[in-house]
């Protein structure tokens, strides 16, 4: 039972710099504290850079809780790599600086992220959960305002009654088979009629990860979270936890119930149609910017889990390239609300009035990414969805297709409204909205990745073989 | 069967002595002195105990109690690697220093935070 | 010896009353406590399962213990954000907390 620690490099230089940070925090002065983001940053790089060197590779550790594939590194490159922009983004910001906490349970999330993207096992998957929320809550109650004690309270409270709930489905999975590991389960069910238990345990399991992606009708946290959270907190969630909750779907399902395919695909074709409607129906009303963004998050949830209600690898693919394509595109409108909010902006659809004339460049770059959002050419999310919506045509899931490709058109109604009021409204100042360097950076970072995304696609699907 | 009820009875039996024995060589022996100091009623960390019952208890008692749990309830992992580690050896020890470490650090971060301190 | 059922409609009544704990209490604290109730009856299973179905490993109990770390420290981290909240809000009661809507 000899240990590759090679295969667990990233993960080890996340817990190592999380741990260096936590220090840094409790030792060092005021001002010197200003380093921990970069520290945070260069490990994250670091950590980036090793995970290369697993390209291809295939493996298990820890008596096989523990697998190495082409989608848990493919996944923890993009957790990576958005979690490094959003640490850029922050380095600057008046909410951060000198903030060791902030940084260091960003990064142990993250590493319960990455474990839940190879977690092989039932236990492993339930701790690299927790590992995975448990600081997560900690971050959104960490600004002492009304508005973020009570995002908190209610995404700890939802959050736990999920975990439990799929606690309760995995000891059920577990009492019918006796196993815990995901191939184990599988091949203990292989070739058996499925009893009504297994259904009830799969069922309770869809709950609880449907609760931690925010799929309709388990999605009730997630505006709230989103809109009263502090920014750079709400940013960081939309793609860290997120990531995790859709590795352990394409993880879990396919492998261990895979004997159930059918039945777990018609749930989440169930819960997809639910989200996309609910989450943009509920977006159309919205006046507050960021809850705008929590509704288009679980409308999002929605077609992300049309890739798992298509159930094969084309599926899978395109669920993978979406995500990236959605986080993306997530995180820098978030960020441009970071760089709006940081001057004292409100975060009402309004306040944008004439952010065009204020700041033309957070402007244009807001208008690119609420346009991926959407799925216009020639940006990634246009992309995204062709390949996701191409992938229900190829099952003949024809219908959940064109309900998405609907949805996308409602959609467009709420992001243009923000649109409209950037470039066509009036300011009320005409001040402009300076932006510091790093956030800046970001931002131009994300929208270069969402162009080029959207006109050349294959750079990323070559990568996971599409 | 009935040497199980045996060793039942058995173990009730000494059970029942013990306490008797305690009890009445406590009453045998004991020097009957009172005080007040000695007769007044004793409260873990509070002098004043007789008053209001709706009291407010200090903030602080809920954070030494959150530190407690989680110190407290780590130890279960050291229960089962008691039993195996003979066979586990110098990897085990290892292992089971490191997590100790990680949990050190957790005390650190409370001490340092001022978190320990009474006042 | 108690056959396996038992122990799953105690564990099937413990969720249930802990379900109906969060659903009806409107304490956090006493939500937190429902919780924990839940949390310990799908512990009842693992145990019992892993006593009944597979006995010669013990990965039920072992899943079992790591459960009890993990709820250890969500109860941490739950009661620290209500004393927080107590702090700031002088109230814990969840009727209280609707600044969102929906």
């Amino acid at each position: 039972m000899q240990i590759e620690w090679i295969n667990l490099m990233p993960e080890l230089m996340i817990f190592g710099v999380a741990i260096v940070v936590l220090l840094g925090e409790l030792y060092l002065s005021a001002n010197a504290k200003r380093i921990l983001g970069v520290v945070s940053l260069l490990g994250i790089l670091a950590a980036l850079f090793s995970l290369t060197s697993l390209y291809g590779v295939e493996a298990t550790e820890f008596m096989d809780m523990f697998s190495i594939d082409l989608t848990a590194t493919v996944l923890k490159g993009i957790l990576l790599a958005t979690t490094a922009l959003v640490v850029l983004a922050t380095l600057r910001s008046r909410m951060t600086i000198g903030e060791g906490e902030f940084f260091s349970m960003m990064l142990f999330s993250v590493l319960g992220t990455m474990f839940m993207a190879s977690a092989n096992d039932l236990i492993m998957l339930f701790i690299a959960l927790e590992l995975t929320v448990l600081p997560a809550y900690i971050l959104v109650g960490s600004k002492k305002t009304a508005g973020s004690a009570e995002a908190a309270l209610k995404y700890f409270l939802l959050g736990l009654v999920a975990s439990v709930i799929l606690l309760y489905g995995m000891s059920l999975v577990y009492g019918l088979t006796g196993q815990t590991n995901f191939t184990a389960i599988a091949n203990a069910l292989a070739g058996q009629a499925i009893e009504p238990l297994l259904l009830v345990g799969m069922v309770m399991i869809v709950v609880g990860l449907g609760f931690k992606v925010a799929a309709v009708p388990f999605h009730f946290w997630a505006p709230d979270v989103y809109e009263g959270a502090p920014v750079p907190v709400a940013s960081f969630l939309a793609v860290g936890p997120k990531a995790g909750g859709f590795a352990a779907l394409i993880h879990f399902f396919p492998v261990a119930l895979a004997v159930a395919a059918p039945i777990w695909a018609g749930l989440f074709a169930i819960l997809a149609v639910l989200s996309m409607l609910l989450g943009n129906l509920a977006a159309l009303a919205q006046t507050q910017v960021r809850r705008l963004l929590g509704y288009s998050a679980v409308a999002h949830t929605g077609y992300l889990l049309v890739g798992l209600a298509v159930a094969d690898s084309f599926g899978y693919t395109a669920l993978i390239f979406y995500f990236l394509v959605y986080s993306l595109a997530a995180l820098g409108s978030f960020l441009v609300i970071l760089a709006t909010t940081e001057r004292g902006l409100g975060e009402n659809v309004t306040d944008f009035a004439g952010l065009f004339k204020r700041a033309p460049m957070l402007a244009f770059a807001m208008a690119i990414f609420l346009f991926s959002l959407v799925g216009i050419p020639p940006f990634a999310g246009f992309m995204g969805k062709v390949y996701l919506f191409g992938a229900a045509v190829r099952s003949d899931l024809i219908w959940l297709a064109v309900i998405g490709v609907l949805n996308s058109v409602v959609s467009f109604g709420y992001y243009v409204t923000v649109i409209r009021q950037m470039y066509l409204v009036n300011p009320t100042t005409d001040d402009a909205v300076t932006v510091s360097k790093p956030l800046y950076l970001s931002i131009v970072l994300i929208m270069a990745a969402v162009v080029f995304l959207g006109v050349y696609p294959s750079a990323f699907l070559s990568i996971i073989n599409l | 069967m009935i040497s199980e009820i045996i060793y039942f009875s058995v173990f009730v039996a000494v059970g029942l002595t013990v306490v008797v024995l305690m009890l009445g060589l406590q009453k045998l022996l004991q020097t009957k002195r009172h005080s007040d100091a000695k007769l007044s009623v004793y409260e873990c960390g509070n002098i004043d105990v007789v008053s209001d019952p709706r009291i407010q208890i200090k903030m602080r008692y809920y954070i030494f109690g959150l530190l407690f749990i989680i110190f407290d309830v780590e130890m279960i992992f050291l229960f089962p690697w008691a039993v195996v580690f003979k066979s586990l050896g110098l990897v085990a020890l290892i292992e089971m220093l490191v997590f100790i470490m990680i949990l050190l650090l957790g005390l650190l971060y409370a001490w340092r935070k001022g978190v320990l301190k009474w006042t | 010896m108690i056959p396996l059922s038992y122990y799953l409609i105690l564990s099937g009544v413990l969720f249930a009353i802990g379900m109906a704990g969060v659903l009806l209490r409107r304490n956090a604290v006493a939500v937190l406590l429902s919780v924990e109730i839940m949390l310990n009856s799908a512990n009842l299973n693992l145990v019992a399962f892993s006593r009944y179905i597979a006995p010669e490993q013990a990965s039920g109990q072992m899943f079992a213990l790591f459960v009890m770390a993990i709820g250890a420290a969500e109860v941490a981290v739950g009661l620290a954000l209500i004393l927080m909240i107590y702090r700031n809000m002088q109230s814990v009661n969840l009727d209280q907390f609707n600044i969102f809507k929906w």
